[in-house]
């Protein structure tokens, strides 16, 4: 039966192919004078994808059950001793040969036409291996098309109605999922919104087929308009239960992590501050309590502490504002929250942009930001603004190639900001490196100075660039030094601008401030352990470390508030914190309340030495005092 | 005779309209049904129901020992459809129609499609958009006939044919049919077509089935009887069964089903000058019965 029933449908839809055929020819002529030319073929071969092929599917696929309805020959169909599902499949089946005889048409015409050749990536098949998009542009867009504009078909005769409708309803779809699915979204936002889009374009097609099928097996067919209503109500009840469906697993993979995700982490000597997709919290040593403080949720955790000032950038979901950011300002106990600056009024040099790294003063009276991405001043990108909300100004860095900045402090009272800035110069080759640049803004003239460059690992050991600066000021950073192809650890005196070599004898990995700064913990290559002191401006201990997990070695170092050394250890599956005393040796060992394979950073707060469980975002802090274990969040 | 195919309290409407309601039906292996109703009676709707291309609301179909509904299609293998205006592939040819349909039944018997092309001389290349109306009705007779059907469908088939060929389909074919054991139900608005082929008769009208009975029964029971009286006609005969009346002075008419001998006599009874009882043709007798 299926094959009588294919061999009827070229019969039928012979003209139809053959129109496309001669389509693509026509196309491919009319380009093939500018072989050369890679524009004109780009545009032949999106026209074809974007729009030829998605036109022909669904033609094609809204005439699917139409010319069985125009002559009546569905109750000729019906009383064939045949289930009416598989009539459905068998000229489902017969009309989709006839829209991949078309796609592998050209498909194979690309191959041959030295005019398509740039169109011949999106029909390389199988699909893997090429650019994906390409590929679902190819085959799997046009299946869906066809697939829904097929079972729209049972609604009416009217050709180009169906295939309208068809094409409204993968507008709306697409716009629709984009934009409900945004508030569902975190820091998984692209892929997030990619799966849910790609899963309502599963689930919509296969709803009205669902949809079609039971029409089939249930409507009067003498009755256009009954069908109509039956396919209308069930095709709602299932895109429906689709949309539900997607919100549910768009909920459940939020829920099924049990904590959100834990963004930024801000430490001082007696709290410890931190954002999570549900807002701001701040952890008091003092008495083991952990609060939240502000409402807001951040997207991305942008936070910095200064004074009692705590400053975040918060984003809009939904309303006129939407996708907006926005500079928030708090006092550290989450009181008299409010606005500083939004980037949502188009006369504001601000506008549109993208907010990212921001630094409170010490003092916590002035932010400094980054604003990216603000089209009408580019020449712009540092801003700083008082704590008030008045006072904006905005400084020209001048530099071209910036990729990022990253903010280190500000200095001389107030007056200048040191911050890093990487470049988007690739290296010239694989020995080469590109590093970080350090550099001073007069906050009064505006002035630009680079202080150092090739500057490492500023970021990618995940080591926070305010733990960069002491509390005394001096900077401290990983230098490469060419001539002995070796990482430097240098301490850096903002007031003098003198640099000092901590210790040259090993490339440095890690670094770590103590909290009144007069002390530098460092990791080097060969897995030494270092301690600086700056009033002495020596090394006053060293020693070769063996069994402590360096992996990370950003994270791998933290001072303990009572001048103890924290290291972590892996053994089997058990990792430990283990305590250091002044020497250098060991007091205790630690085992972490929780199992990981992750490294896990190690963070200091009064009495606690706090961790994060990266697989399930909780953190746990251990009392030094008590010796016992307390989740924290 | 054994029961092939009964329908149990079968109701339908469109909207609110209702087509029938509380429709009973059987029919049994052999025989010859004719289905007769006015235009928009709800002839098709009935057959339609039957052959599982539309719902029912309400009612229960069994073919043979067990239930059919809308979805069963196994049935439909023994069952032959002539549909009203059997035409729709119009671009297919004669043979392309037949290999068609083969796909459908596993009882497809190709030797005697063959055997049918000839005999009502189709041409197998020729398209069915070309053929007359005669021809189409007989490839669809041959393409229902190869899949040897138990039981054969017709709704209203002859409508619009010449009366030649009219007359050949039904002596010839249908006929022979009947006597070769299947089971025909026949739905026509031409009703004197049936009067020599059809053994049991149902009158479709208003939304229920006025008549269900055998051919011989409702002609030998139906009687037309006129009546001439001395002074105008009584107001009522006082029998049961009057389906038309009319009156025209002294004279009286009526069409009385079933006939009895009671009647006979208790008209007598009313002393007319002129009792006149005459037997009706099957037109007459369905125009009587539709015409209340």
């Amino acid at each position: 039966m299926f094959k009588k029933m294919i061999v009827k449908e070229w019969k039928e839809k012979s003209g139809l192919f053959l129109f496309a055929l001669a389509g693509l020819v026509l196309f491919s002529l009319a380009f093939s004078g500018y072989s050369k030319d890679k524009e004109a073929l780009d545009i032949l071969a999106s026209t074809i994808l974007l729009i030829f092929l998605p036109v022909f599917s669904l033609m094609l696929g809204a005439s699917g059950l139409a010319s069985e309805f125009q002559d009546g020959a569905w109750a000729y169909l019906f009383s064939r001793p045949v289930k009416k599902w598989r009539i459905w499949l068998a000229k489902y089946l017969s009309l989709l040969s006839v829209l991949f005889a078309v796609v592998l048409l050209f498909a194979l015409l690309t191959r041959v036409h030295p005019a398509l050749k740039s169109a011949s990536d999106a029909f390389s098949f199988p699909l893997v291996g090429e650019d994906i998009s390409y590929g679902i542009l190819a085959y799997i867009l046009p299946l869906l098309l066809f697939t829904t504009a097929f079972s729209l078909s049972i609604l009416s005769e009217k050709t180009h109605v169906v295939a309208f409708l068809a094409a409204l309803i993968w507008i709306a779809l697409q716009v629709g999922v984009t934009r409900a699915s945004f508030p569902l979204l975190d820091r998984e936002m692209l892929s997030s919104a990619f799966t849910l889009i790609s899963l309502m374009s599963l689930l919509v097609p296969l709803s009205l087929v669902l949809a079609s099928l039971m029409t089939l097996s249930r409507a009067d067919f003498s009755q256009p308009k009954r069908r109509a209503w039956t396919f209308t109500k069930f095709g709602g009840i299932f895109v429906l239960a689709s949309l539900g469906l997607v919100a549910l697993f768009a909920l459940g993979t939020r829920m099924l992590r049990n904590e959100p995700y834990i963004y930024g982490l801000e430490v001082r000597t007696n709290a410890f501050y931190f954002a999570t997709e549900r807002g701001f919290f701040k952890f008091d040593p003092g008495d083991g309590r952990t609060e939240k403080i502000a409402r807001y949720p951040s997207m991305w955790g942008e936070m910095s502490l200064g004074g009692d000032k705590v400053v975040f950038v918060t984003y809009h979901l939904g309303g006129k504002r939407h996708g907006f950011a926005e500079l928030r300002i708090m006092n550290s106990n989450g009181k008299e929250e409010r606005s500083l600056v939004g980037t949502w009024d188009q006369g504001s040099p601000l506008y549109g942009g993208f907010i990212y790294p921001i630094r409170v003063s010490p003092q916590g009276d002035r932010v400094a930001f980054i604003a990216r991405n603000v089209p009408k001043t580019t020449a712009q990108d540092l801003w700083v603004i008082n704590s008030d909300g008045s006072g904006l100004k905005g400084y020209d860095l001048g530099i071209q190639d910036a990729d990022y900045y990253l903010f280190i402090s500000f200095g001389e009272s107030d007056r200048s900001l040191f911050l890093l800035c990487t470049t988007k110069i690739k290296p010239r080759s694989k020995d080469q490196r590109v590093g970080a640049r350090l550099l001073r803004v007069n906050l009064e003239s505006g002035q630009v100075e680079t202080l150092a460059d090739q500057i490492r690992k500023p970021y990618s050991a995940s080591m926070p660039p305010e733990a960069m600066t002491s509390e005394a000021g001096l900077i401290a950073y990983i230098h490469y030094d060419e001539a002995m192809s070796r990482e430097v650890l240098t301490v850096l005196d903002p007031e003098t601008l003198e640099k000092h070599q901590v210790y040259p004898e090993d490339s440095v990995t890690g670094f770590r401030w103590n909290r009144s700064g007069d002390k530098l913990a460092f990791l080097t290559a060969n897995s030494m352990l270092g301690v600086y002191s700056t009033a002495e401006g020596k090394i006053i201990q060293i020693k070769e470390l063996a069994g402590y997990d360096l992996r990370w070695p950003s994270q791998a170092l933290e001072w303990a508030s009572d001048g103890q050394l924290i290291l972590r250890r892996l053994e089997g599956e058990i990792s430990s914190i283990c305590l250091l005393d002044a020497n250098l040796t060991e007091q205790k060992a630690i085992p972490l309340p929780f199992a990981t394979y992750y490294t896990v950073q190690i963070w200091s707060a009064g009495k606690y030495a706090i961790v994060e469980n990266n697989e399930n975002y909780q953190l746990w802090g251990f009392d030094l005092t008590t010796e016992k274990w307390l989740r924290v969040y | 005779m054994s029961e092939l195919l009964k329908i149990t309290g079968l109701s339908k409407s469109f909207g609110r309209h209702i087509v029938f309601s509380d429709l009973n039906i059987r029919l049994s292996t052999g025989k010859v049904y004719g289905l007769l109703g006015l235009n928009g009676e709800g002839k098709t709707t009935l057959i339609r129901i039957l052959l599982g291309v539309i719902p029912p609301d309400r009612g229960q179909i069994h073919y043979k020992d067990g239930p059919v509904s809308f979805r069963s299609a196994a049935y439909k293998e023994e069952v032959g459809y002539i549909p009203e205006d059997p035409f729709f592939f119009g671009g297919m040819r004669v043979g392309e129609l037949l290999d068609f349909n083969a796909g459908f039944y596993r009882r497809w018997d190709g030797r005697r499609a063959e055997e049918l092309l000839k005999r009502f001389s189709l041409d197998k290349k020729a398209r069915i958009k070309t053929l007359s109306r005669g021809t189409k009705l007989k490839l669809e007779m041959a393409v229902a006939l190869a899949a040897r059907p138990s039981l054969l469908v017709l709704d209203d088939p002859t409508s619009g044919l010449d009366v030649p060929t009219r007359h050949d389909f039904l002596q010839d074919i249908i006929r022979e049919l009947a006597d070769s054991g299947i089971t025909i139900l026949f739905s026509t608005h031409l009703v004197h077509e049936l009067e020599r082929i059809v053994d049991h008769l149902f009158i479709l009208h208003r939304g229920r089935l006025i008549l269900d009975e055998e051919h011989e029964a409702v002609k030998n029971s139906t009687r037309r009887v006129r009546l001439a009286f001395q002074g105008a006609p009584p107001q009522s005969l006082g029998i049961g069964g009057i389906l038309v009346e009319s009156r025209d002075g002294q004279r009286m008419e009526v069409v009385v089903y079933p006939w009895s001998d009671d009647k006979k006599k208790k008209i007598e009874g009313f002393c007319p000058t002129l009792m006149d009882i005459e037997p009706l043709t099957l037109e007459e007798i369905f125009r009587s019965f539709v015409a209340g």
